[in-house]
């Protein structure tokens, strides 16, 4: 009887080790081809799955990163968030409200149909008409097409951020003859990027491969494989073991590990993501001035950065344009960590003892860090704030209905017009935006003047000032930026970081 | 026999909607928009009205459930709110794989634990006895997530033999397989264990030893297939939770199962896919205690006795 149970469980163990047989190589991958001598095939880790291969239904990070592979725009951002011409070589600003885009010729879609204006005027005319991802665009007004490689561009009102907003994933041009219907479109896209869609899985990897006739040359990875693998740490693994080539957003205390492996590369920059300390000046004390700007004082951004981030970002300024935006300027008003400061101010406004209030985030891991560390801060001049927290979607809705008080979030941009407008224009309050709810006709003028004006200088001196204003008000305090990483092997070279995150993998290669 | 079987489905239907109209209900009064989900961070009001009407979601909440029903009955679960894709086509995509990841951590909690549990009561207090239990009372304590990253960073990471995640090859069922396993192993052999104990002391035990039967045929044609029923039980519940409980495990070895999209469309609103999936699992789960019970009439001639000749 023995023998026949322990023969039986012998088996069992037999069975299941003879499985291990089947995955003893790591680097073949299912795709099989990573025998080749020199491989070709880039396999990419991605915390969410893209929702779409359409980059106008919705606008989400994980469906960009996939398509700005596939999708190339008339003007596009380097890696420094420098303008370069896409598919429109040059580009004339008639006047304040027009501006006229010639068009490359010979540049050649997935399908091999030559790109001219009809696309083009399609394209955006496409992406106007879709709730997801038209919000930036509502400005535009027509689109002609003046002969086959030119297009004129004309805004409702004068408006001078056109070609930042140009440069977003909603823009992306498609190819007009393949947008048979919208399931058609999102099943087989087609685009002028350097890479062509092949096979999607719901769920499951995306392929994508080379486009040969790209027009800035055939990319040197034939193929991307995006595989879904929403841990941190298994993105991680999957470097360490060999199984991934490249993956994004490594965990901030598993890039630290990483540090000593030889076989793996890592990358971090600065992001175009603010984090901040929002206040909602709807709700006494926070209407007070004063009180507002004791609670910047009492904030030390360094500590937030080292126990939030582990030191993986830097220390953001008090207009929230990150550095690499055009519009920045250095603080001409600094609120630094001084406690004593902070609490003069606070009796000062009649709160010699602090006050009580409540303190809301959702339920990321950043912000519940945030929000202990924060309380904490405040905590030492005397404000208790009590911790709220609740789930990511009734935050958004319920914050921007204006029940907060002290609140924390993040907000990325790439042009001064949209972040600025965002946070402290009267008609973004609430959902928008502005969930501080403080505006002032003064700036609010100030910022449609700077948006409309054609004369660059003029605008940055109103930005200038529009940012003073706002740091004198400071009806939130921006603490800090967030860093972008990624994770690699050694031997792939030519990547680099997008602080607008979907990054480029064109002009990656392997080593 | 037949009328039985044909009964338990039929009763499946009220259990069906009961388990769709707690769910929708849930979801539907909670707070969490899911028309913001869809649009994102910036949108007009135009925008939020025009998606509003596009979703349905301006009917009134028991209108709105008729209709999901309504299709639902035709096999047309409807879109995504996350995606606006048909739900159908997700849910095809993804639970293929929770079955597959579940039924193999199940057979193998079943052959390893019954066998486990059999020796542990012939050989009470002996070495693999003891060792069955603490490794029995590890199982249901560790929390299964650490568990799998613990086999990632060993069998993976580690000594190479598997891949750390995701579903390439039929070894990457290993590791979540055995990490998902753990849980039921313990209760299996704890189950079998005790029923075998308590069969064991019975009385015509003792007489088929008396009459010189071998000790192998008493242990497994006498004793075991007394002892079944608690253990087909325990068995057939733990199936059930392992579908539904997939998520941690899914989520450590980015695993393409259901779990973890249930988990997600929870927190994202997404109703359609929620209401599909728990559909699909409670029928999974009231088909299996079915086929449980209908094993029943086969290991107990007295329960099959039951079965024909009651009327319920």
């Amino acid at each position: 009887m023995k023998k026949k149970v322990f023969a039986f469980l012998l088996v069992t163990i037999l069975a299941f080790s003879s499985l291990a047989g089947c995955g003893k190589n790591p680097d073949s991958g299912s795709s099989g081809d990573g025998d080749s001598a020199v491989k070709d095939t880039l396999v990419v880790a991605i915390p969410e799955s893209p929702s779409y291969m359409d980059p106008q239904v919705q606008a989400s990070i994980a469906t960009f990163r996939v398509t700005t592979q596939m999708f190339d725009r008339l003007v596009s951002l380097d890696n420094d968030m420098n303008l370069i011409p896409g598919l429109a070589e040059s580009w004339d600003v008639v006047d304040e409200r027009t501006t006229v885009f010639h068009l490359r010729q010979g540049v050649k879609f997935h399908n091999g149909e030559e790109m001219t204006s009809e696309d083009v005027k399609y394209s955006l005319e496409r992406c106007i008409a879709n709730d997801g991802v038209n919000y930036n665009y509502l400005i535009i007004d027509t689109i002609t097409c003046d002969d086959d490689y030119t297009v004129t561009i004309t805004t409702k009102e004068p408006f001078n951020a056109l070609l930042p907003r140009l440069t977003l994933d909603a823009a992306s041009i498609i190819c007009k003859s393949a947008d048979t219907s919208p399931e058609e479109f999102n099943q087989h896209p087609v685009g002028a990027g350097p890479f062509k869609f092949v096979s999607w899985e719901l769920g499951g990897d995306v392929v994508l491969e080379a486009f040969e006739d790209y027009y800035k040359g055939a990319p040197e990875i034939k193929r991307i494989v995006f595989r879904t693998i929403p841990e941190a740490i298994n993105r991680t693994i999957g470097l360490e073991t060999g199984e991934v080539d490249l993956a994004f957003d490594l965990g901030i205390s598993d890039l630290e590990s990483l540090e000593g492996n030889d076989s793996v590369t890592t990358m971090t920059t600065p992001s175009n993501t603010v984090w901040y300390l929002g206040m909602n000046v709807q709700k006494a004390p926070l209407d007070n001035v004063k009180v507002r700007q004791a609670i910047a004082y009492a904030l030390n951004p360094q500590d937030y950065i080292d126990i939030v981030f582990s030191g993986k970002a830097t220390p953001a300024h008090n207009t929230m344009l990150p550095g690499g935006v055009e519009g920045y300027v250095p603080d001409t008003v600094t609120y630094d960590y001084n406690v004593e400061t902070a609490k003069s101010l606070l009796a000062e406004a009649g709160y010699p003892n602090g006050f009580q209030t409540a303190l809301w985030c959702a339920d990321s891991q950043v912000m519940r860090d945030s929000a202990v560390v924060i309380q904490e801060q405040l905590r030492q001049v005397g404000i208790e704030a009590e911790v709220k927290t609740m789930e990511q979607g009734q935050y958004y809705s319920e914050t921007g209905k204006g029940s907060q008080d002290l609140f924390i979030m993040s907000k990325t941009s790439i042009d001064p017009d949209s972040m600025l407008r965002a946070m402290y224009h009267t008609e973004a309050f609430g959902l928008s935006g502005n969930r501080s709810f403080w505006a002032t006709p003064e700036t609010d003028e100030m910022m449609d003047k700077a948006s409309t004006t054609t004369d660059k200088a003029e605008s940055m001196e109103l930005y200038k000032e529009i940012q003073t204003i706002v740091a004198e008000n400071v009806p939130l305090v921006p603490i800090a930026v967030e860093h972008l990483n990624a994770g690699m092997q050694s031997n792939v070279k030519g990547f680099g970081l997008y602080p607008g995150k979907s990054h480029y993998i064109y002009g990656t290669h392997f080593e | 026999m037949y009328k039985f079987v044909l009964k338990r489905l039929v009763m499946l239907i009220p259990v069906l909607l009961g388990v769709s109209f707690i769910v929708f209900s849930i979801l539907s009064f909670t707070p969490g928009d899911p028309v913001e989900m869809r649009l994102g961070d910036n949108y007009s009001e135009e925008a939020y009205q025009a998606m509003k009407e596009e979703m349905g979601l301006n009917d009134p909440f028991l209108l709105r459930y008729v209709k999901y029903i309504g299709n639902a009955v035709r096999g047309d679960f409807g879109n995504s709110y996350r995606t606006s894709q048909p739900v159908l086509n997700e849910l095809a995509a993804r639970l293929p794989n929770t079955i597959l990841l579940s039924a193999a951590a199940m057979l193998f909690a079943v052959l390893l634990g019954i066998p486990l549990g059999v020796i542990s009561a012939t050989h009470q207090y002996s070495a693999v006895d003891n060792i069955s239990m603490i490794g029995a009372l590890f199982g249901v304590s560790m929390p299964n997530f650490w568990l799998g990253l613990m086999l990632i960073v060993i069998f993976a990471a580690g000594l190479r033999w598997f891949p750390s995640s995701g579903f390439e090859d039929w070894a990457s069922i290993v590791l979540p397989a055995v990490t998902l396993s753990v849980n039921s192993l313990a209760m299996i052999t704890r189950m079998t264990r005790s029923s075998m104990l308590e069969t064991i002391r019975q009385d015509y035990i003792r007489t088929a030893r008396a009459k010189g039967l071998k000790e192998g045929v008493i242990v497994i044609k006498h004793a075991l297939r007394n002892a079944m029923i608690p253990i087909v039980t325990t068995v057939g519940l733990q199936f059930g939770f392992s579908l539904g409980g997939a998520v941690l495990v899914e989520t450590v070895f980015a695993w393409p199962g259901i779990g973890r999209l249930l988990v997600e469309c929870i927190k994202l609103k997404d109703t359609p896919v929620v209401v599909a999936c728990v559909l699909v699992l409670a029928t999974m789960f009231t088909v299996i205690n079915l086929c449980i019970d209908i094993l029943y009439a086969f290991l107990d001639p007295r329960i099959r006795a039951q079965y024909k000749t009651a009327k319920g």
